[in-house]
């Protein structure tokens, strides 16, 4: 399979739980006050978290793809919640830069992500040890982003 | 020859232009109701332009509402009084600027007194009132003592007034927007103290009024005055309900539309992008989809959203006044601009808190004829802008209702019949049969229910035991805002007359 298909999978699996996630939370929750506000923040960084897991996953133990197929692979990654941003755009919950913020954490997840593959490609492309030290440096950064939540969040809640 | 008429020509002009641009204006403005404000509520201010030579310009009031804008034509040598409702906000002035056609800006600020406690306004020519404002004030109540020409000019700035002390003297010199507000101040159940009314004016002033006039009462001496109006506050018909009690009546249906069409939209969108990536060997194109499906759900949820209004009118057996509250949404199910013209008598004030999303000002400005007013505001998708409006309705209600040796009885006085209303009475509700016209009906146990709609437990929690009410649907209210566009809904409350008791 390759890495845009690939991509294309994993954005449409953990989708379906958002699909339904985000439903049964617009219809339980109250209306009133700042929880729709609250429950489209939370949509935003899960969304962001989503994205820099699928990223993760994508490029952990792949050094065989193309260049090209790497980019395309980002490029559905970051592309596939457009309707989710939109729906929360609409909402008005979230403002322009809290939108940005969103998107420049995936981006430079993405970039890192493309830029780790493209080294490990260009020092040694059949390298066990690369392909290990590549892996752990994708996993060390979906960890880094996790931890740092708190931090990133308060950015997209203002 | 041409040449000397030219000259002439642009000395004239250099002459004349410059007093036409340069018209010299002056504005003063005065807070209404003794400067004092109930907060949250609307009271009003009284601006006086002066214009040395004809002009127009526009005035532009920032209150706690948002902008009021209301265009001006002053004739030379005039002066213009203006009474406008305005809510004031408790920390910052209320600013009122006059925005002239040369650019010329005149721009004044005004504070307000305020206070979490209701009005009572006392007429100043009401010998009693100088003793009443150094009688102790209760906690509840505030007295202000003003003239006649300060009475409220129209039913928005009676939001903050609980009860007038006044003569049959002050209420002959009210202009006829004063009287027309007033009017609407009595038909709304509302309290007035009359000094030394003989009946016959007491019987002419309660005819005019809503709930038969039993809170008008005349005084003769002060000691009276406390104790009435204590008296007549602890029997004052039921508050109409709250914005957050009216909106739990349509957020349902909004909620569950709004859910079931971005559900599906979100499904649709992954259903078909998991379809094509199946289908399709070359998934690169597939890039582009997730942006037009973006762009499809932006188009249809951005623009100007409906207009949903949610009426309750409260009234009693035989009473022509209805007391009507209604909540006005706009917007919600877009983001985009809203508008809407209404009349301006409308007493009309934005509700903050019941939604949230990032909404933009509300702006409202008196059309050219000032009796309408269009009222906009940029709303975001989920994020109704909420409004509270209050009036007076006129109608006889086709039903009256008694209470018979303690049951209630329901006559219907119209010719054509309604299946649709519902008697509330000792926690059940009864289903009332169509009934032919001047046809009497009573409730039997065995046709009780218990509340099952949302109106019939917001009017039971607003309901005494004992007491009987009878809830029958109505079209929208009021009929300034009411429009072709706007979907309504609403419910009539009859309750039982206690004076009817036999």
């Amino acid at each position: 399979m390759t890495q845009p298909r690939q991509a294309l999978r994993i954005s449409i699996i953990y989708s379906i739980p958002l699909l339904l996630w985000f439903c049964a939370q617009l219809q339980f929750i109250d209306w009133n006050g700042l929880s729709l506000s609250r429950f489209f923040n939370q949509t935003l960084s899960a969304l962001v978290l989503l994205q820099v897991f699928s990223l993760t996953l994508l490029f952990t133990g792949q050094t065989q793809e193309r260049m090209r197929d790497d980019l395309f692979a980002i490029g559905f990654v970051m592309l596939f919640p457009l309707p989710f941003l939109a729906i929360i755009w609409l909402s008005g919950s979230a403002s322009y830069s809290a939108l940005f913020i969103a998107v420049v954490i995936v981006g430079s997840a993405g970039g890192i992500a493309f830029l780790l593959q493209f080294c490990g490609r260009l020092i040694a492309p059949r390298s066990h040890l690369i392909q290990i030290g590549v892996s752990t440096t994708h996993i060390l950064l979906a960890v880094v982003i996790w931890n740092f939540r708190d931090l990133w969040q308060g950015l997209l809640e203002k | 020859m041409p040449m000397v008429r030219l000259s002439w020509l642009i000395l004239l002009l250099c002459l004349f232009l410059p007093a036409a641009g340069n018209s010299a204006i002056d504005m003063e403005i005065t807070a209404g109701l003794g400067g004092q404000a109930v907060a949250g509520r609307a009271t009003e201010i009284k601006v006086r332009l002066f214009a040395s030579s004809s002009t127009s310009a526009e005035l532009q009031v920032r209150d706690a509402n948002g902008y009021l804008t209301v265009p001006v034509t002053l004739a030379g040598q005039t002066v213009k009084h203006l009474w406008l409702p305005v809510t004031p906000e408790a920390l910052s002035p209320l600013q009122v600027r006059l925005l002239l056609g040369s650019g010329e800006v005149i721009e004044k600020e005004l504070i307000f007194e305020h206070g979490d406690t209701l009005l009572s306004l006392i007429s100043r020519s009401v010998p009693v009132g100088h003793a009443h404002a150094s009688h102790p004030q209760t906690t509840d109540v505030r007295p202000v003592i003003v003239p006649a020409e300060s009475l409220p000019h129209s039913l928005q700035a009676y939001a903050g007034v609980h009860a007038i002390v006044t003569d049959v003297e002050s209420l002959s010199s009210l202009t006829i927007e004063q009287s027309q507000a007033f009017a609407n101040y009595l038909g709304g159940c509302n309290i007035l103290l009359l000094a030394n009314a003989s009946a016959a004016v007491l019987k002419r002033v309660r005819s005019l009024s809503g709930c038969a006039g039993r809170y008008i009462q005349s005084y003769q001496t002060l000691a009276q005055v406390s104790n009435l109006l204590r008296e007549l506050d602890a029997r004052l018909p039921p508050k109409p309900p709250s914005a957050q009690n009216m909106l739990a009546l349509h957020l349902p249906a909004f909620q569950d539309s709004m859910v079931t069409s971005l559900g599906l939209y979100l499904a649709g969108y992954i259903a078909l992008m998991a379809l094509l990536a199946w289908q399709m060997q070359k998934t690169n194109y597939l890039l582009i989809v997730p942006v037009i499906a973006a762009g499809a759900g932006i188009l249809a949820w951005t623009g100007g959203g409906s207009t949903h209004l949610i009426s309750w009118a409260e009234t009693q057996s035989n009473d022509s006044h209805l007391r009507v509250s209604s909540l006005l949404l706009l917007g919600g199910d877009r983001r985009g601009e809203n508008s809407l013209v209404h009349d301006a008598a409308v007493s009309i004030s934005p509700v903050n808190g019941l939604f949230s999303g990032k909404s933009g000002h509300y702006r409202s400005r008196h059309l050219e004829q000032r009796s309408r007013r269009e009222l906009s505001v940029h709303t975001a998708m989920l994020a109704p802008a909420a409004y509270q409006l209050t009036s007076v309705g006129r109608g006889t209600p086709a039903f009256t209702l008694q209470l018979e040796q303690g049951a209630p009885e329901l006559v219907y006085h119209a010719e054509s019949a309604t299946n649709q209303a519902r008697l509330l009475w000792q926690g059940y509700t009864y289903r009332v049969p169509p009934l032919a016209k001047d046809e009497s009906w009573h409730p039997h146990e065995t046709e009780r229910q218990l509340a099952q709609s949302a109106e019939e437990k917001l009017l039971q929690r607003h309901l005494e035991f004992e007491s009987p009410a009878l809830l029958l649907p109505f079209g929208p209210e009021p009929r300034g805002v009411a429009a072709a566009d706007i979907q309504g809904q609403g419910w009539l409350v009859i309750r039982h007359n206690p004076a009817e008791t036999p």
